[in-house]
C-alpha cells in the first residue's frame, strides 16, 4: 500500500506545483531588492579619506594599493576589483569612513583593466550599467497559497 | 494533354495520398508535433519545477526556442570520432530518426484515414518499434567509445525488459476485439474505453511504453550522470538532432498507440455533425488524446528519478510480464463469463 | 584478492571526471566488466590552493574569508571552528548574544548545505524538478542571510570576539516567516523526494558502511550517523551554545545510501529547530568584544561539526599577527576515502549515488 502511496504522491506533487507562483525572477528585467546591508562596489569620499593605509594593510587579497591623485600629492586607495571579494574589512577597518558601499554588484567589464578603480573613479557614484535594461525592483516573499516567488515592490 | 497532366497533377494534390504524406500523419504533422512538443515539454517542466521555461524567442512565450535551436544545429559542425565507424556513424542517425515513423503508417486517424489500412496493423506497429533499438547498438558500437558502447549495450537490456510485456498487455485488447486491425480495436471500443475494462493491461502496457521510449524513469542508455549522454554522447549538430527527432517521434507513435488500444483512439462525439467532417472530428480527438497522454509523460519524467538497468529488469520480468499474464487470463474469464463486454 | 587484482591489471580503468557532467573536481576511477564495477578509486587534489599555507601569510581576520572557502556552501561552520581557536589563544569571552547569532548563522548554513547536497543528489539521480526546488528553498535561507549579513554566501560575519554586527530590524519576523515557508516545503520535499518509491529503490541496500567499518575507516558527519552511531559535536563535545539548545542527532539503522540521505533529511528538520530556539531564546547585549591584533603565543585545537561532519582547526601562534600554522582536518577528505570500500560489487549505474550519497565536496577534501 505505501509503495503505491510512494509512487503516486509524488506525480500529484509535481503537477500541483504547474499552478504554483514562479519562482524565477526574470533578471535583468527584474532585479531583486539588494538587501540594506548589500556589499556591493566599493565609494570612496575622497574628501574623508585621511591617507593613513589601513585599508591597503587590512585587505586580505591584496586588492587595494595606495597611489597619488591626480594633480596632488594626497595618498588615496585604488581597488581592483578582479581581486576584491567584496569581505567589507576595508570599510569597517577605515577609521575615517571615507570608504563606504554601495548596492551595485553588476560591476562586470570585458577587461580586467578596466576593474582596476583609481581613486577619481572609485569616487563616482555607481551607476546602473547602461548595457542593460532598467529592472524592476522585485523582492523575495511568500505569499499566499501559491507560494513564495519574487514579487515587485509596492504590489505585494 | 496540358488539361490531363493538370488534371493528374490537381488529383494527385486533392488526393488522399497526398494529404497523408504532406500533412496528417506525414511531414507536417510530424515536423510541428516535434517543434511543438520539445517547446512544451520545456515549458511545462519549467513550470513543475517553478521556473518560466522558453521566454524569449517568439512573441509568445518563446514558442520559436525550438525552430532557433533545430537551425543552431543545422549549421553547427558534427565531427566524427577517429577510429568511428564512419557508415554506423552517420547512417545510425537517420535511420532512427526514421523508422519510427513508419509506425504511424498503422495508426488509424478516422475510419477510414490510414495510411496503410490492414488487418494486422497493431503487428505492423509493433514490428516498427522493435525494429528501433537496433539503431541506437549500432550507433553505440560505430562511435568506438566507452561509453557509447555501455549506452548501446544497455538499450538491447531495456529492450528486453521493455517489449515483452508491451507485446503481452495488448493480448487482452486483441481478445476482446477479436481482432489485430486497429480500426476494428477502435471501433470495438464504441461502449467503453479497453482502459475501463482493462485497467491492469493498460498499465503493464503504460509501463512498457515508457521503457520503449526511453523516457524518465526509464532513459536509461542515456544517463546523463553516468554515460554522459549514452550512445549520444559522440554526436553534434544535425546528428544529435536526428536522435531526438526520433526520439519525440517515438513518443507520438507511442502515444498513439496507446490512445487507439484504450482510449478509444479516434472515437468521440462530432460537435456540429453538419458543419464539420467527420473526419476532421475524429482526428481532432485522437490528437487530443495524445496530447493528454503525452502531457502525462512529460509530468512523469517531473516527477520521478530514473531507475537502474537492473531495477528495470526485474520489474520487466518479475512484475510486468507475470501481470500481463494475468491480465490475460482475467481478460479470457470475462468473455467467458460476460461474452457482452468484447466488441467482436 | 589475488585474482581479482589480475583481472585490474588485465582490464581498463575509465576516467569519470574531473570532466563528466556529475563529477565535480575529482576523478574517480573504475574498472568494469560490463556493468559491474570492478574497482573503484577516487582521485582528488584538482583543486588544492594551499590554503593551510596561504594563512600563515595573512593577518588573523585576514584569514577568514579564505577558510571560508574550503566549502563555501558551508562557510559559517568554517569561520566558526577557526574564530573558536584564536579566542582560546587570546583568552576572550565573547558575548552571550554574539555566541546565539553564530549557532543561528551556523544552523542555516547546515541546511543550505544539505539543501544543496538534497539538489546533486536528485541531479545525479535524474531527478531534475527537485534540483530545482531545493535550490529555490535555498534561496529563501540564503535571502535571510543576505538580509543579516549583506552577502548570499559568502558571509565572513563571524570574527574573533563576537560578530561584526548585530541582527538588523524586523529580522526575526522576516526569518520566523521563512522559517514556516521552508518546514512546508522540507515535507513537499519528504514526500516528493525522500519517499519516492523509485529514489528508495536506487538508494536503499546500495553503499552498504556497516558501524565497524565506519569506526574503523574513520567516517564523519551523517555518513558516520548514517551507520548508526549517535556521534556529534554538538552533543559530545557542545561549543557554543548548543547546550542549551534541544534537539535530537537522527541516525541511520542499515547504514546505506538511503540512510544517509534520511539522516540529512532529519537534520535539516532539527536545524530549523535550533535556528527558531537561538532567535527566541537570545538575549540582548552587545554582540563583539575587541580582540587585540597582536596573539600571545601559544596553541589551540578547535573542533565544529560541520555539515558534512567533524572539522578540526589546530592553530599555533607565536607572538605575531599572523598565525605560525594553521592545520585543517576537513570532513570531505575522511569521507572520500570510505568510497572503494562502498562502491565494492555494485554497478556503474550506482557510481553517481555512492558517491553522492558521501556528499562530496571536492574543494573542501582538497583545501
Ligand atoms: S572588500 Fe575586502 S577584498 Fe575587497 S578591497 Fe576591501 S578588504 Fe580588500
Ligand atoms: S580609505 Fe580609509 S582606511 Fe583607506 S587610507 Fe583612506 S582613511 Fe585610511
Amino acid at each position: 500500500m505505501s509503495t503505491v502511496k510512494n509512487t503516486i504522491r509524488p506525480l500529484v506533487l509535481a503537477f500541483s506545483h504547474v499552478f504554483r507562483r514562479v519562482f524565477t525572477a526574470k533578471y535583468p528585467y527584474e532585479a531583486p531588492s539588494r538587501p540594506s546591508r548589500c556589499r556591493g562596489r566599493i565609494m570612496l569620499r575622497i574628501e574623508r579619506c585621511i591617507s593613513c593605509g589601513t585599508c591597503e594593510k587590512i585587505c586580505p587579497n591584496i586588492a587595494i594599493k595606495m597611489v597619488k591623485l591626480k594633480g596632488s600629492d594626497k595618498l588615496c586607495p585604488q581597488i581592483d576589483f578582479g581581486r576584491c571579494m567584496f569581505c567589507y574589512f576595508c570599510v569597517s577597518y577605515c577609521p575615517a569612513e571615507a570608504l563606504i558601499g554601495t548596492e551595485l554588484v553588476e560591476i562586470s567589464v570585458y577587461s580586467k583593466e578596466k576593474l582596476i578603480y583609481p581613486p577619481e573613479k572609485l569616487a563616482e557614484e555607481p551607476k546602473w550599467p547602461d548595457l542593460l535594461p532598467k529592472p524592476k525592483r522585485v523582492k523575495l516573499r511568500v505569499v499566499g497559497r501559491r507560494g513564495a516567488g519574487h514579487v515587485e515592490i509596492g504590489r505585494e | 494533354m496540358m488539361q490531363q497532366i493538370w488534371d493528374l497533377i490537381l488529383g494527385f494534390l486533392t488526393s488522399k495520398y497526398f494529404l497523408q504524406l504532406f500533412f496528417i500523419p506525414g511531414i507536417a504533422f510530424i515536423g510541428l508535433f516535434t517543434l511543438i512538443v520539445v517547446w512544451f515539454e520545456r515549458k511545462l517542466l519549467a513550470r513543475v519545477m517553478l521556473r518560466y521555461g522558453p521566454l524569449h524567442v517568439g512573441r509568445v512565450a518563446g514558442i520559436l526556442q525550438t525552430l532557433a535551436d533545430t537551425l543552431k544545429l543545422l549549421f553547427k559542425e558534427f565531427i566524427p570520432p577517429r577510429k568511428a565507424y564512419k557508415l554506423g556513424f552517420y547512417l545510425a542517425p537517420v535511420f532512427y530518426a526514421s523508422v519510427p515513423t513508419l509506425a504511424l503508417t498503422a495508426i488509424p486517424f478516422s475510419p477510414t484515414w490510414i495510411v496503410y489500412p490492414s488487418d494486422v496493423g497493431l503487428l505492423i506497429a509493433y514490428a516498427v518499434i522493435a525494429c528501433t533499438p537496433i539503431l541506437p547498438i549500432i550507433a553505440g558500437w560505430a562511435c568506438n567509445n566507452r561509453y557509447t558502447m555501455i549506452g548501446g549495450l544497455r538499450i538491447i537490456f531495456q529492450d528486453v525488459a521493455g517489449e515483452i510485456p508491451l507485446l503481452l498487455s495488448a493480448l487482452g485488447v486483441v481478445m476482446l476485439s477479436g481482432s489485430f486491425n486497429l480500426v476494428n480495436i477502435v471501433n470495438a471500443q464504441s461502449r467503453y474505453w479497453f482502459i475501463l475494462l482493462q485497467p491492469l493491461g493498460a498499465l503493464v502496457f503504460f509501463i512498457s511504453l515508457i521503457a520503449m521510449v526511453e523516457r524518465v524513469p526509464f532513459d536509461i542508455p542515456t544517463a546523463e550522470q553516468e554515460l554522459v549522454f549514452g550512445w549520444r554522447t559522440e554526436y553534434g549538430g544535425i546528428l544529435f538532432g536526428l536522435t531526438m527527432f526520433g526520439e519525440y517521434i517515438s513518443l507520438a507513435a507511442g502515444s498513439l498507440l496507446f490512445s487507439t488500444l484504450y482510449l478509444g483512439g479516434y472515437l468521440g462525439p462530432n460537435p456540429f455533425p453538419g458543419f464539420i467532417p467527420s473526419d476532421f472530428a475524429s482526428m481532432a480527438w485522437i490528437l487530443l488524446k495524445m496530447a493528454v497522454m503525452v502531457t502525462v509523460l512529460i509530468v512523469i519524467r517531473g516527477a520521478y528519478p530514473r531507475l537502474r538497468i537492473d531495477q528495470l529488469l526485474n520489474l520487466g520480468w518479475k512484475w510486468l510480464i507475470p501481470l500481463a499474464m494475468i491480465n490475460t487470463v482475467l481478460t479470457m474469464l470475462m468473455i467467458y463469463f460476460f461474452p457482452w463486454v468484447g466488441g467482436a | 584478492m589475488k585474482e581479482s587484482n589480475a583481472a585490474l591489471l588485465k582490464s581498463r580503468w575509465i576516467s569519470w571526471g574531473p570532466v563528466h557532467p556529475a563529477s565535480g573536481q575529482l576523478r574517480v576511477l573504475f574498472d568494469t566488466d560490463g556493468e559491474h564495477l570492478l574497482g573503484a578509486k577516487v582521485d582528488i587534489g584538482y583543486v588544492h590552493r594551499g590554503i593551510e599555507k596561504m594563512a600563515e601569510n595573512r593577518f588573523f581576520i585576514g584569514v577568514i574569508p579564505m577558510l571560508e572557502k574550503i566549502c563555501i556552501l558551508d562557510a559559517s561552520n568554517y569561520d566558526l571552528g577557526y574564530v573558536r581557536a584564536v579566542e582560546e589563544i587570546h583568552g576572550v569571552d565573547v558575548p552571550e548574544r554574539a555566541r546565539y547569532i553564530r549557532v543561528f548563522m551556523c544552523e542555516l548554513n547546515r541546511i543550505t548545505s544539505h539543501l544543496y547536497w538534497t539538489a546533486l543528489m536528485a541531479a545525479v539521480t535524474g531527478f531534475y524538478t527537485i534540483l530545482m526546488w531545493a535550490i529555490n528553498d535555498r534561496e529563501l535561507l540564503l535571502d535571510l542571510g543576505a538580509e543579516y549579513t549583506g552577502q548570499r554566501v559568502s558571509y565572513i560575519y563571524i570574527i574573533p570576539g563576537g560578530v561584526r554586527q548585530d541582527l538588523p530590524s524586523g529580522f526575526k519576523e522576516k526569518a520566523f516567516e521563512f522559517l514556516d515557508y521552508f518546514e512546508q516545503r522540507l515535507k513537499i520535499l519528504y514526500d516528493t523526494f525522500f519517499t519516492n518509491k523509485l529514489f528508495q529503490m536506487r538508494t536503499s541496500g546500495v553503499g552498504v558502511l556497516k558501524k565497524e567499518d565506519a569506526l574503523r575507516l574513520g567516517a564523519a558527519g551523517p555518513t558516520l550517523r548514517g551507520s548508526g552511531l549517535k556521534i556529534d559535536v554538538r552533543k559530545d563535545d557542545p561549543y557554543e551554545v548548543y547546550e542549551e539548545m534541544d534537539f535530537k542527532i537522527p541516525t541511520g539503522e542499515r547504514g546505506d545510501a538511503y540512510d544517509r540521505c534520511m539522516v540529512r533529511f532529519h537534520e535539516m528538520e532539527q536545524s530549523t529547530k535550533i535556528m527558531r530556539q537561538a532567535l527566541e531564546s537570545m538575549p540582548d547585549g552587545p554582540v563583539k568584544v575587541r580582540v587585540p591584533w597582536i596573539a600571545p603565543k601559544g596553541e589551540a585545537l578547535s573542533r565544529v561539526e560541520a555539515a558534512r561532519g567533524e572539522a578540526d582547526f589546530y592553530l599555533l601562534t607565536q607572538r605575531g599577527s599572523k598565525p605560525y600554522r594553521l592545520k585543517i582536518s576537513t570532513p570531505s577528505f575522511k569521507n572520500l576515502y570510505l568510497f572503494s570500500h562502498i562502491s565494492r560489487g555494485h554497478l556503474v549505474a550506482d557510481l553517481p549515488v555512492l558517491l553522492f550519497s558521501l556528499d562530496p565536496f571536492p574543494l573542501d577534501a582538497d583545501r
